[in-house]
């Protein structure tokens, strides 16, 4: 299997899947270019689900808590949100 | 500007809040490069600068995967924008003995690096780090190309490294950084 891995000159390097995540050096210029990991799209949904489950518990705790609480469930989220961004 | 030491040596403090940082000195204890490795990363980004001030990025270490057994980091010269090569963490073989494939920019194997014998390594996974790591890395066919030595100190990690054979320092250097930050961790 492979994958492709798009330099800024405008080539399109066709990598085996071992390098995916990694880095290739474009056949045609020479630069390193990233190559796509091959998990990437589970960490995408993984993120936007975590943005949602956000959203809705800050709503939910506005009914349950008021103001008060939707703050401290928003801010936790958001920091949550941060250290998840960090680490994928 | 690039990294051109055959002797150095590479000191991480142990106990730091967020993330570790490095440094490389040369055989007069002066400092050549700088590293911080970013906390909370699941996926290993180190970057190596030429001081603190972290204005001369000089080679990146990046891991393929987040999470990966057989975890593969590709190295890059940063002033070059050009891939060096790889190092390789041979997963199985690496439970009882350190192991790790050096792999040249076209990902082909080049040299091997491996913890100094079996029953030391042995011992090492049950009494902790009381006994001192060292590393040989060796061509495919067994000619030495480097030693790299860890000096025993609860609070201090010291990774001496000596290239004594023909390989590009830059791809050591990735390697030592490797085995001062993941190493560690899992050790
Ligand atoms: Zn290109």
């Amino acid at each position: 299997m492979s994958v492709e891995a798009f330099c800024e000159c405008g080539h399109l390097n066709e990598v085996p899947d071992t390098l995916a995540g990694g880095i290739v050096n474009c056949a045609a210029c020479g630069r390193a270019t990233q190559v796509p990991g091959l998990r990437d799209h589970y960490w995408t949904a993984l993120k936007l689900a975590a943005a949602v489950g956000w959203a809705l518990v800050t709503a939910w705790a506005y009914t349950a808590a008021g103001l008060p609480g939707a703050l401290i469930a928003a801010v936790g989220g958001a920091l949550a949100l941060f250290v998840l961004s960090r680490m994928l | 500007m690039s990294f051109n030491l055959r002797r150095f040596m590479i000191r991480r403090k142990i106990f730091t809040v967020l993330g570790a940082s490095f440094h490389v000195y040369d055989p007069d204890g002066q400092v050549v490069a700088f590293s911080r490795q970013k906390a909370f990363k699941l996926k290993e980004d180190i970057r190596v600068y030429t001081d603190e001030t972290k204005s001369t990025e000089l080679l990146t270490v990046l891991a393929r995967q987040v999470i990966d057994f057989s975890a593969a980091y590709d190295m890059v010269d940063s002033a070059e924008q050009r891939k060096i090569g790889a190092a390789r963490r041979k997963g199985w073989s690496s439970i009882l003995r350190d192991s790790w494939e050096l792999l040249d920019e076209q990902d082909q194997p080049i040299a091997q690096l491996r913890e100094d014998s079996a029953f030391k390594a042995f011992l090492r996974r049950f009494l902790s780090n009381l006994i001192p790591q060292h590393y040989h890395l060796r061509t495919l066919d067994g000619h030495d190309l480097a030693t790299l030595c860890v000096r025993f100190n609860p609070f201090v990690y010291k990774l001496e490294v000596d290239v004594t054979g023909d390989i590009d320092v830059r791809l050591v250097l990735g390697i030592g950084v490797l085995l001062a930050a993941v190493e560690r961790r899992q050790g």
